[in-house]
C-alpha cells in the first residue's frame, strides 16, 4: 500500500514538474504559437470533461453543448465590452449564465426519451441560440463578432502566454477536481445508474428527469467556464463558438472507448488530439 | 386489511384489451399470486399497478391512498417495489453498486455531490446482499451473473427500496429447478421475517400453489377466478382455460 501511494506521489510529482516547466520550454524552444495551442487544449479539455458528465456518466447524448460554451463566452465578452464589469465578475458570470441556459434547455430536453430525439432537441436549441446571436447584431455584433475584449494586464497574452497558461491550468485543474469529486459521489453513482438503465433507476425511486436536469445544469456551468477561458485567450469572439462544430468536437472527445474507461483523463487526452488536428488539419473539420 | 386495492382497472393497446376491468384486493403481509396463460394480462396489470403504464380506467389504492397515475418513482417511495419478467438491473455496475445505489437513494443521499460514495451505505447493502445470498459476488459486474443470480440481485434491489409490498413478475423465470426451489424459500422467508406483502405472477404451478395464500386467475384481461389454492384447484373454469383439464 505504501509503495502504491509512493508511486502515485512520484507520478504526481513528475506531472507537476512537466506542467510547470512546459510553458517555459515551449515558449523558449518552440514558439508562442505552440503555447497558445497548449492553452487551447486545456480549454477544450475542460469543455470535454464537462460534456463527459452528461454523456460518459449520465448517458445523455447532447449535441447542443456549444450553446453552453458559447453562452458563457458571450456573457463574459459582452460584460467586458459593454459594461464596466470587473473581469473577475465577468468570468464568474459565464458559468452562471451557461447554467441558466442549461436549465432552460434541460427542462425540455430531459423529458425526451431516446438518444436520437434528445440529441436532435439539444442540437435544435443550440442552433436557435446560434441564429439569435448571429442575427441580433445590435446587441451581439452578429457575424462581425466581438474584437478587442479587454483582459486584465496580469493575464494579457500580448507579450507572453505563460501567465495565462498558469491561469487556465489552475482553473481547469480546480474544475477537474470538482468534477472528479462529483463523479465519485452518490450523485455520480446515480448518474451511472441512469446511463445503465433509466427504467430501473425510476423503479428504485429516482426522479429520472430531476437527476438528468441537475447533471445537465452542472455540465452547462463548467462548459460556460471553458467558454470564459476561451474569451480571455482569444480576446475576440464570433458566433462560430455557438455552432454545432464545438458540440461535435466535445462528443468526439468524450465518446471514445478510452474516455469511457477513464472518463475525465480520456476526455482530456482526446481534447489534445482534437485540438492538434483542428490546428494542423483544419480542412478535416470544415465538412 | 388490504394493502392493495384495485378497482375496475382497464388498459387497451389499440383494439386489443390487455386488462379489461380487473378488481383485486391484496391482504397485508400475505403472499398473493396472479396466474394465467400467456397474454392473459398479468404483466400489463403489474405495469399499471406500478405506474409503468397509465391506465385507461379504474383506480389503484395502496395503503388506503389513491396512487392511480403516479410515476413509478413516487410509487416506490410510497413503499411498493417491483421486479420485471426480463431481469432489470444495472449490468455494468458491480453487484454491490446495484444495491448500494438503491440504499443511498432510499436514504435520501442520492443528491449528495461531494461525499465519497464508496463507504456510504456499505453495511446496509451487505445486509441485503446476504439476504439474497450474493455477498460473495459483490465485486463482480452484475452483467456477468447467471440468470438465477441476476433474478436474485433484482430481488435484492427491490428489497433495498424497503418496500411494504413487492410485485414479482415471474421471479423464477429462466431458473434451474434448484434455483427455483431456493427462490421459493427466499420469498417465503422474506414474507415471514420482514412481513413484506408479496404479489407475484408465475407459470410454475408447483411454486404458485406451495407459497400462495390467495390466487387470482386471469384470462384475456379478465379475472376468471379468485380464492385459496384449494378453491382454485377445484374451479372447473380454471381447469378448462389454464390447467388443461378441459
Amino acid at each position: 500500500m505504501r509503495n502504491f501511494s509512493g508511486g502515485k506521489f512520484a507520478v504526481g510529482l513528475i506531472a507537476a514538474v512537466i506542467l510547470i516547466g512546459l510553458p517555459f520550454f515551449v515558449e523558449r524552444e518552440l514558439s508562442q504559437y505552440y503555447l497558445y495551442l497548449t492553452i487551447k487544449i486545456i480549454v477544450w479539455a475542460l469543455f470535454a470533461m464537462s460534456f463527459n458528465l452528461v454523456l460518459g456518466y449520465g448517458g445523455m447524448m447532447s449535441f447542443g453543448h456549444a450553446a453552453f460554451f458559447g453562452s458563457g463566452a458571450y456573457t463574459c465578452a459582452l460584460l467586458l465590452v459593454k459594461t464596466s464589469c470587473p473581469p473577475a465578475l465577468a468570468f464568474l458570470a459565464a458559468p452562471a449564465a451557461a447554467a441558466l441556459v442549461g436549465l432552460f434547455m434541460g427542462y425540455f430536453s430531459v423529458r425526451i426519451r431516446g438518444i436520437f430525439y434528445f440529441a436532435t432537441l439539444t442540437l435544435s436549441f443550440a442552433q436557435l441560440l446560434y441564429i439569435l446571436v448571429y442575427k441580433w447584431r445590435s446587441f451581439t455584433y452578429g457575424d462581425d463578432g466581438i474584437q478587442g475584449i479587454p483582459v486584465p494586464e496580469m493575464l494579457s497574452t500580448l507579450d507572453t502566454y505563460v501567465n495565462y497558461y498558469f491561469f487556465a491550468l489552475a482553473v481547469t485543474l480546480i474544475c477537474f477536481y470538482i468534477l472528479w469529486r462529483i463523479v465519485r459521489s452518490p450523485f455520480g453513482l446515480m448518474l451511472r445508474t441512469l446511463r445503465e438503465n433509466p427504467e430501473r433507476s425510476s423503479f428504485i425511486g429516482m426522479n429520472v428527469n430531476n437527476y438528468r436536469l441537475i447533471a445537465f445544469v452542472i455540465s452547462a456551468s463548467f462548459s460556460g467556464g471553458a467558454g470564459a477561458l476561451y474569451v480571455f485567450l482569444e480576446t475576440s469572439l464570433s458566433p462560430d463558438v455557438l455552432f454545432c462544430r464545438p458540440s461535435a468536437r466535445a462528443s468526439w472527445c468524450s465518446s471514445t472507448p478510452f474516455s469511457r474507461r477513464t472518463p475525465n483523463t480520456g476526455a482530456s487526452f482526446w481534447a489534445l488530439r482534437s485540438s492538434l488536428s483542428f490546428s494542423f488539419f483544419p480542412w478535416a473539420w470544415e465538412a | 386489511m388490504a394493502i392493495l386495492e384495485i378497482k375496475g382497472l382497464r388498459k387497451s393497446f389499440g383494439g386489443v384489451t390487455a386488462v379489461g376491468g380487473v378488481d383485486l384486493s391484496v391482504e397485508d403481509r400475505k403472499i398473493f399470486s396472479v396466474i394465467g396463460p400467456n397474454g392473459a394480462g398479468k404483466t400489463t396489470l403489474f405495469n399499471l399497478i406500478s405506474g409503468f403504464y397509465l391506465c385507461d380506467g379504474g383506480r389503484v389504492f395502496f395503503k388506503g391512498k389513491d396512487i392511480t397515475g403516479l410515476s413509478p418513482d413516487r410509487i416506490v417511495k410510497r413503499g411498493m417495489g417491483r421486479s420485471f419478467q426480463v431481469t432489470n438491473i444495472f449490468p455494468k455496475l458491480t453487484v454491490f453498486e446495484n444495491i448500494q445505489a438503491t440504499v443511498l437513494l432510499t436514504q435520501g443521499k442520492g443528491l449528495s455531490l461531494f461525499s465519497e460514495a464508496k463507504p456510504l451505505g456499505r453495511k446496509e447493502a451487505e445486509e441485503f446482499l446476504t439476504m439474497v445470498d450474493l455477498l460473495g459476488k459483490a465485486e463482480e459486474p452484475a452483467g456477468v451473473l447467471s440468470a438465477g443470480d441476476r433474478k436474485r440481485l433484482e430481488l435484492g434491489i427491490v428489497l433495498a427500496t424497503r418496500p411494504d409490498l413487492i410485485l414479482l413478475d415471474e421471479p423464477t423465470c429462466g431458473m434451474s429447478p434448484t434455483e427455483t426451489a431456493s427462490t421459493i424459500e427466499l420469498i417465503r422467508k422474506i414474507n415471514e421475517d420482514t412481513s413484506i406483502t408479496v404479489l407475484f405472477t408465475e407459470h410454475k404451478m408447483d411454486m404458485v400453489f406451495s407459497v400462495s395464500s390467495h390466487i387470482t386467475v386471469m384470462n384475456f384481461g379478465l379475472v376468471i377466478a379468485s380464492g385459496s389454492p384449494e378453491e382454485i384447484r377445484q374451479n372447473q373454469r380454471v381447469r378448462d382455460v389454464y390447467l388443461g383439464e378441459a
